[in-house]
Formats: structure tokens, C-alpha cells, sequence
């Protein structure tokens, strides 16, 4: 019974432990992009002459 | 020149004021706003009355994390309409790769939440991590947003290849729905849990269409309608908060949830805000005047309608109630009569012994068995017999009642001749007639040979029972029993008639009840348990016959006949 117990208790650790981190992750990751964008403003631009290439294979949302 | 100069250059050269708190610019046209503050300003009153009805419940909880979540989305959406600078574009941009699947994943913890009223096993909780994992990681690379787009003044983010893995965890968490759905439907022992959880799943599914519209149609009609595809998109929004609301009204209202009255108040607030709308649409005045007139006419005959519907569902399902109420006491009520019959079966067996023991003993005495009893003795041990045979009489009533109550009394049917029978009874008792001042008579008026297909002792019984009910009613005059047939009908009768005390019309309607005696009964015999009749009528009816009983009125005497099967 108290093996049963122990494992519980070692599967809550971990579990807790997983969204913590996962949770951790999530703000380091916003925190990478705001330090990335916005604070070093450091990301690749588009050329009006390598637009015409490009558009035709990316994305665009609107 | 670096390439941000190059690009703030060209904002320059576009000529775009900076926003308003991030949000309001000449640069938007309307419907944007429209399309997104609408919903948005939707999202928050739906987030406040969870907040203030019902913030206890989980999946209501879950519901505030998706508000919460589309309210964001939609403000961070417009943002991107209206803000210059590339930095916050690009960051704000890569935020939505981040809310947009949490929001299909929330929907999916908001389906288990209210199907099992609590949180997802930790599995469940730990694969959704897992599939969110690479959102997280890679959120910040250039996977997300490869690159920003200056090259005109459309102000757009390049997305990378993390695109299509969102895409991926939208249509498996969707999927998820549905087998999940599923499952609770099938699992779902009440009626109202399985009508509930196929609202609830329409209600995600148009929700996270809603939301995906402006992709889908941007994508799939581009080629029709170019441009304007991701116009029309955009309507999509609007849809949001009008399904979260039915999402709130389902969690909310699913225990007493009634499509009638959900179907009242939705045609009413539509109606409603449709009114609304055409207040600010219509630009001349008298349009405007009757719109309005309309819309408080209209206010007044809803608010009506939606009351009279609610009324009207609240009765049925009180009356439903009450119903089901009504027949678990019945169901209770039997399993007491049933229990009263048994114990009264168990207490007669019980009396019955000992009071033979003391009318046979009275019997010896009475005889002389044991000697000549003193002349003083005589009248008290005559008043012991009696009083025996009364009871002994009354417990052969009870014990009657309860095998006829339990449907334990047997028959067995036979053959015989009932005019023999009744004649045997009548003589047998013709003593104690002529004791009693009485004169009793019979007679016999048979076409046919008078056999009838009945149970001897139990037939006995009856007719020993009417003549003695008519002895005891009757304190003087003629007790007369005929015998006579019909062969038409294949019936037989015993008709008993007395000069006796009579009935009432009203006596006669309750006559054969159980325990009912005649109002004037008691005036003339006392020992009356009012079973006699009701044991008489339920013996008769099980061997396929009945007793019926006529009186012209109060001391104009009775008429009771046994009618009986012929022999078949």
C-alpha cells in the first residue's frame, strides 16, 4: 500500500513539474520573442524586388 | 543604409499616423473595428457574468480562459491593422501562433471538464503539453515568422513553416472533439447529459469555425472572390461571441435546458439587436422614428413571449414532477397494502387456533360433555359460544380478505348442483330463523337442471353469508331463497330477500367496499366488520360470477342475488 502511495506521490511530482516547465517554457519563449523584436528589433526584411519572388510561395494571412 | 532604416524610410513614405492605444488608426477601414472590438466587447460581458453567476464550475472556469484567450486574440488581430512599427508587428504576430491553438485546446478542456466535471486526467493534460511543445520552442525562430514584409504598405509578417504545425494541432484537437463527444454520448446515462453534450459539441465546433473562417475563406475563395475573400472572413469574428454565449447558456442552464425556450430568447435578442442595428443604418429621420417605435413594441411582445414560454416549461416539467411523484407513492402505497394483508393473514392464522379451541370447548360444555352445567352457568358459557363463533367468523373474513388481497386463494372449480346446495343452507339455518322470530323460505324456479361450474366450499360460503346478512338485517317478516336460471345467458341465481331494515341508494353505492357498513347497520346487528359483502363479491367475481344487491330504500328490505357460471 504504501509503494502504491510513494508512486502516486512520485507521479504528482512529476506531473507538477512538467506543467511548471512547460509553463516556464512558454514565458522564456514570449520573453525571447519580445527581447527579439522588439528591444535588438532584429528580424529578416523583405525587398520590394524580392517580394515579387518570394509571395508566391509563402503565407500570407490577409 | 541597414535594412530597418530602409523599411522606417518607407513607413515614412506611406505616410501612416501612429495608433491610437496601439489600436485606433484613419489607416482601418470601419469594418475591421466592426468585425473585432464587437466581438471582443462580446467576449468581456460573457467573462463578467461568468465571473458573477457562476465562477464555481469548472468548465465555466475553462469558458473564462477562452474568453479571456479571443479577447486577446481579437484586440492583438486589430492591432496588427493598425499599428507602423515592425518590431511590435513582428512580435505581436508571433503572440496569435501562440493563442490560436490554446484556444482549440481549451475548447477540448472545456468538453471533458463538463462531461466528467473535472479537470483531464494528467495524461490527457500532459499530451496536450506535448503537442504544444514545438509551438513553444520554435515560437521564437524563424520558423514562426521567417521574415517582415516592407515591401508595400500592407504591413505584413512572412510566417514560416510552424504555420502548418498549428494548422496540425487545430485539426487534431478537432478530431479529439469528436471522438471525445462521441464517447460521452454513448457513456451518457441521462437523457439531458447526452442532449447536453451535442449542444455543447455544436456549439465548440461552430465556435472554432467561427474562428478559423477568415483562414478557411480567405484560403478557399481567394480565387472567386480575390481580395475581398479575406474580407468576408473577418465575419467570422462576429460569430464568436454569439456562440460562446450559447456555450455559457448550455453550462449554465443544462439541467433545466429547453430548446423552446433557448429558440424564444435567441429569436428575441436577434430581432433585438437587428432593430438595434437599423437605428444607426437608416438615415431618414421617419425610418428612424418607426424603427424605433418598432423596437419597443417589438421589446415589450418579447419580453412577453420569452415570460409566457419560460411559464409554460416551468408547469410542464412541475407537473412532470409531480407525476413521477404520484407514482412512487402509489408504488410505496401497494408495497403497504400488500404488507398490511400479510400481517393481517399471519395475526388471523394466529387467533384462529385458539378461538376454535374455545367454541369447541364451549360446544362440550353446552352438550354435557362434562357434566350438567349449573342453570347460571348456562346463559354465560351460550354468550361464550356465541361470541366465539362471531369472532371466529370475523377472523375467517380477514383471513379471506388477505389471500384474495395476496392472490393466494385457490379454487377448485367442479360441476355441482346449486339448488341442492342452497337448499341444504337454507335448512340448516332455518333454525336459527325461527330462534330469531323469522320465517325462511325457499323456492325454486329452474328451466334447466341447475348445475353450475363453480367452487362448492366457496359458493357455500357466499350463500351462507347472504342468508346470514339478511337474518341479521331483517328483526322481523320473511327471508325468501329462490333459485332460477337463465340458459340464455348460461347463468344461474341465488336471489335472497328479506322484509328487513333495507338501504339507501347512497348505502348501496358503497355497499360492497371493503369495511363499509350501512349507515342504519349498527342499529340492529353489532357484530358486523363490513367484510362480509366484499368477501362475498371478491369470491364470486374469481369463479367468474357476482353478487349484486337492491333495496327500494330504508325498511323497505333488500334483495341480494349470486349469480354463478352454468356447468359448461
Amino acid at each position: 500500500m504504501e509503494v502504491y502511495n510513494t508512486n502516486m506521490l512520485r507521479n504528482d511530482i512529476i506531473f507538477r513539474s512538467f506543467v511548471v516547465l512547460a509553463f516556464l517554457i512558454l514565458m522564456i519563449s514570449i520573453a525571447a520573442m519580445y527581447y527579439q523584436y522588439i528591444v535588438l528589433e532584429r528580424f529578416e526584411i523583405i525587398l520590394p524586388e524580392e517580394h515579387t519572388i518570394i509571395s508566391t510561395i509563402i503565407y500570407e494571412r490577409y | 543604409m541597414n535594412a530597418i532604416d530602409i523599411f522606417k524610410a518607407d513607413v515614412l513614405e506611406c505616410q501612416w499616423d501612429p495608433p491610437t492605444l496601439m489600436l485606433f488608426s484613419d489607416e482601418v477601414a470601419p469594418l475591421v473595428y466592426y468585425t473585432h472590438l464587437l466581438p471582443a466587447f462580446a467576449c468581456v460581458c460573457i467573462f463578467l457574468i461568468i465571473l458573477f453567476t457562476s465562477r464555481q464550475s469548472l468548465p465555466a472556469k475553462v469558458l473564462m480562459v477562452i474568453t479571456s484567450l479571443f479577447t486577446l486574440f481579437a484586440l492583438i488581430d486589430l492591432s496588427l491593422w493598425a499599428i507602423n512599427d515592425a518590431g511590435q508587428i513582428m512580435f505581436l504576430w508571433s503572440l496569435l501562433t501562440y493563442i490560436e491553438p490554446l484556444i482549440y485546446l481549451a475548447c477540448l478542456y472545456l468538453l471533458i471538464s463538463f462531461a466528467t466535471n473535472q479537470h483531464p486526467s494528467k495524461k490527457t493534460i500532459a499530451a496536450m503539453i506535448i503537442l504544444y511543445m514545438p509551438i513553444m520552442l520554435l515560437g521564437p525562430t524563424s520558423l514562426n515568422l521567417a521574415a517582415y514584409d516592407y515591401s508595400n504598405c500592407d504591413r505584413l509578417a512572412i510566417e514560416g513553416a510552424l504555420l502548418y504545425y498549428v494548422y496540425f494541432v487545430e485539426i487534431i484537437s478537432v478530431i479529439w472533439l469528436f471522438i471525445l463527444a462521441k464517447k460521452y454520448y454513448s457513456a451518457a446515462s441521462i437523457v439531458r447529459l447526452k442532449r447536453a453534450v451535442i449542444y455543447l459539441m455544436s456549439g465548440l465546433i461552430l465556435f472554432l469555425f467561427s474562428f478559423s473562417a477568415g483562414n478557411i475563406i480567405g484560403t478557399v475563395m481567394q480565387e472567386y472572390w480575390g481580395e475581398n475573400s479575406w474580407i468576408i472572413g473577418q465575419y467570422g469574428l462576429l460569430g464568436m461571441p454569439i456562440f460562446l454565449a450559447f456555450i455559457l447558456y448550455i453550462l449554465v442552464n443544462y439541467r433545466s435546458f429547453n430548446s423552446r425556450i433557448l429558440g424564444s430568447e435567441a429569436l428575441m435578442i436577434g430581432q433585438f439587436i437587428l432593430l438595434v442595428s437599423l437605428l444607426f443604418v437608416r438615415t431618414i429621420e421617419s425610418s428612424r422614428i418607426i424603427a424605433l417605435v418598432t423596437l419597443l413594441i417589438f421589446t415589450l411582445l418579447g419580453y412577453l413571449l420569452v415570460k409566457s414560454v419560460r411559464r409554460e416549461v416551468k408547469q410542464r416539467e412541475e407537473i412532470e414532477k409531480l407525476a413521477d411523484d404520484l407514482s412512487k407513492a402509489n408504488k410505496r402505497l401497494r408495497e403497504l397494502d400488500r404488507a398490511k394483508s400479510e400481517f393481517v393473514s399471519i395475526a388471523s392464522h394466529q387467533l384462529r387456533s385458539p378461538l376454535t379451541a374455545m367454541r369447541g370447548y364451549a360446544s362440550m360444555l353446552l352438550d354435557g360433555s362434562y357434566g350438567k352445567l349449573p342453570p347460571k352457568m348456562q346463559p354465560i358459557v351460550e354468550h361464550i359460544a356465541d361470541s366465539t363463533t362471531v369472532m371466529i367468523s370475523s377472523v375467517e373474513d380477514y383471513l379471506s380478505i388477505s389471500r384474495i388481497e395476496s392472490g393466494n386463494m385457490k379454487f377448485e372449480l367442479s360441476d355441482f348442483n346449486l339448488r341442492d346446495r342452497a337448499q341444504h343452507i337454507a335448512e340448516d339455518l332455518r333454525p336459527e330463523a325461527i330462534k330469531s322470530g323469522l320465517l325462511l323460505l325457499f323456492k325454486s324456479d329452474l328451466k334447466g337442471d341447475g348445475v353450475v361450474h363453480a367452487d362448492v366450499g366457496k359458493t357455500d360460503q357466499i350463500i351462507h353469508n347472504l342468508i346470514n346478512n339478511a337474518m341479521k338485517y331483517t328483526p322481523k317478516g320473511t327471508i325468501s331463497v329462490l333459485v332460477h336460471d337463465n340458459p340464455s345467458k348460461k347463468k344461474l341465481y341465488v336471489e335472497i330477500k328479506d322484509t328487513g331494515i333495507g338501504m339507501s341508494s347512497d348505502t348501496l353505492v358503497a355497499l360492497f367496499e371493503k369495511f363499509n357498513r350501512a349507515d342504519n347497520a349498527n342499529s340492529v346487528n353489532i357484530h358486523g366488520t363490513g367484510l362480509g359483502l366484499f368477501v362475498a363479491r371478491s369470491l364470486a367475481r374469481a369463479m367468474e360470477g357476482e353478487v349484486t344487491a337492491y333495496s327500494e330504500g330504508d325498511n323497505q328490505g333488500s334483495t341480494f342475488i349470486l349469480e354463478l357460471p352454468m356447468q359448461r
